[in-house]
């Protein structure tokens, strides 16, 4: 007769139960203690996402092929006329660009926002529940990203890189619940706060709070990251003001914000290689 | 053993399914539970224990690239008791009928979603339950179940197929 080591399923449940629970504590006090799990699990699984999304865009790729072709003929035709146009008011530009300079050494100001390093990333998961808006890219610590770098697409702030691993990083919209980003007014440099809502994201909107009651702040207004958040390098562009109302407190102004970012049709991001360096936190 | 493989296999292709073709599966901006029918399905056709591994390892790998905030083993020990409490109804009825499965990932789904609700919403401030029902929970619900009669019928098919498989091999 042969006896196998079996665990009865009571006992399993208590002990899993507790190895949960152990984790979750353990998560909530210090979160590098997931990181030997999370390499452990990543590189087995990060390489199979990379390669369905691989297949995936191979198909999408072959269908947009044989759609665009046509389009792609008159779409020709069109462009080469702008490019006529474009390549006459680039002229302009470069006049108006080359005294833009002179006039900025003059003053001594330094173009920040184009300063900054940057590394393409395709999104290659996105998070299992509806509740966050998180999604996976397909450069991780190996390609130089680490945790807190910000990532923009379209000219606009996209999030925050919250977790890395050797081959991914998890990126943090500025649109999931809770997330808070520092802002400045483009127009008048006030400092307000830029809040993701779950409730308003539905309306396209992000949540903005304690704007100063006697800053001259209207619908429109041009919001970027300030130079005061310990996280956001400043400049980056996040959205424009699309209403402002006297908070019912009557010292701060609160409204929304229509992000520059399209959300629901990103496929590759920016990473800024360039960390905030506010000096008290630790960036490792 | 041979279940213990294939269930591997599945919770990867789910996972996988579920995290790369978000965007395709997605209806409205939601995007249905696979894994927490595959979960319920493994309770439910293999019994308690086996849907107890299957819920921990699935909410394992949840936890650990889309934990919330970093935190690992919450997702892990609800789908772990998603798994165990449907495994305790494999002794009690048979999985052929489809009409007792859809009420049961109904209701499973509704649960994991609620104390996620709880534990990260209502705890942050945020008490407008009606909204995040109406925004988040009651169509994610919605459309899992409806996922759930297909993906419950392959994976009844699979499971019947282990069955007869293990049987087969006990005997010879």
């Amino acid at each position: 007769m042969k006896k196998k080591f079996v665990i009865k399923t009571k006992y399993l449940v208590t002990l899993l139960t507790i190895v949960c629970m152990g984790l979750i504590v353990l998560t909530l006090l210090n979160d590098s203690f997931g990181k030997p799990v999370r390499s452990a699990v990543s590189t087995v699984v990060i390489p199979m996402q990379k390669g369905m999304n691989q297949i995936g865009l191979w198909f999408s790729d072959r269908a947009d092929e044989l759609k665009e072709l046509r389009e792609i003929q008159s779409e020709n035709e069109k462009l080469k006329a702008e490019i006529d146009q474009l390549r006459m008011e680039n002229t302009i530009l470069l006049q108006q660009q080359s005294e833009l300079e002179r006039l900025r050494e003059l003053y001594k100001l330094d173009d920040v926002y184009s300063d900054y390093d940057k590394i393409a990333a395709r999104i290659i998961g996105k998070e299992t529940g509806n509740w966050f808006s998180v999604f996976t890219i397909n450069k991780g610590s190996k390609d130089g990203i680490a945790l807190n770098m910000n990532v923009i697409a379209d000219g606009g702030l996209v999030g925050i890189v919250t977790k890395v691993g050797d081959n991914y990083a998890q990126v943090t919209t500025i649109i999931s619940d809770g997330i808070n980003v520092s802002a400045k007014v483009g127009s008048t440099s006030d400092f307000c706060i830029v809040e993701g809502d779950l409730k308003l994201i539905d309306r396209g909107v992000l949540k903005v709070s304690n704007i100063d009651k006697n800053v001259d702040v209207k619908a429109g207004d041009m919001l970027m990251t300030s130079y005061i958040s310990d996280k956001y390098v400043p400049g980056i562009l996040i959205g424009y003001l699309s209403e402002v109302n006297d908070d019912p407190n009557n010292l701060t102004k609160s409204g929304s914000l229509i992000p520059e970012v399209d959300f629901a049709h990103l496929e590759e991001v920016l990473v800024i290689t360039t960390l905030k360096d506010s000096g008290g936190s630790d960036n490792k | 053993m041979l279940r213990r493989f294939v269930g591997i296999i599945l919770a990867l292709l789910i996972f996988l399914i579920q995290t790369c073709f978000a965007s395709v599966i997605s209806i409205g901006d939601i995007t249905p539970n696979l894994l927490i029918i595959l979960v319920f399905a493994w309770g439910f056709l293999n019994g308690r224990k086996n849907g107890l591994l299957m819920g921990f390892f699935c909410g394992l790998l949840v936890d650990v690239f889309y934990g919330p905030d970093g935190i690992i083993g919450m997702t892990a020990l609800i789908y772990m008791f998603v798994g165990f409490f449907n495994g305790m109804l494999h002794e009690i009825f048979y999985g052929d009928d489809i009409k007792f499965p859809i009420v049961l990932v109904f209701v499973s789904d509704f649960t994991y979603n609620f104390i996620y609700y709880v534990f990260l919403f209502l705890l942050r401030n945020k008490l407008d339950i009606l909204f995040y029902l109406q925004r988040i929970i009651v169509p994610e619900v919605i459309y899992t179940t409806i996922v759930s009669i297909f993906l419950y019928k392959i994976l009844f098919e699979i499971c019947r197929k282990i069955d007869i498989f293990e049987k087969k091999h006990s005997e010879a």
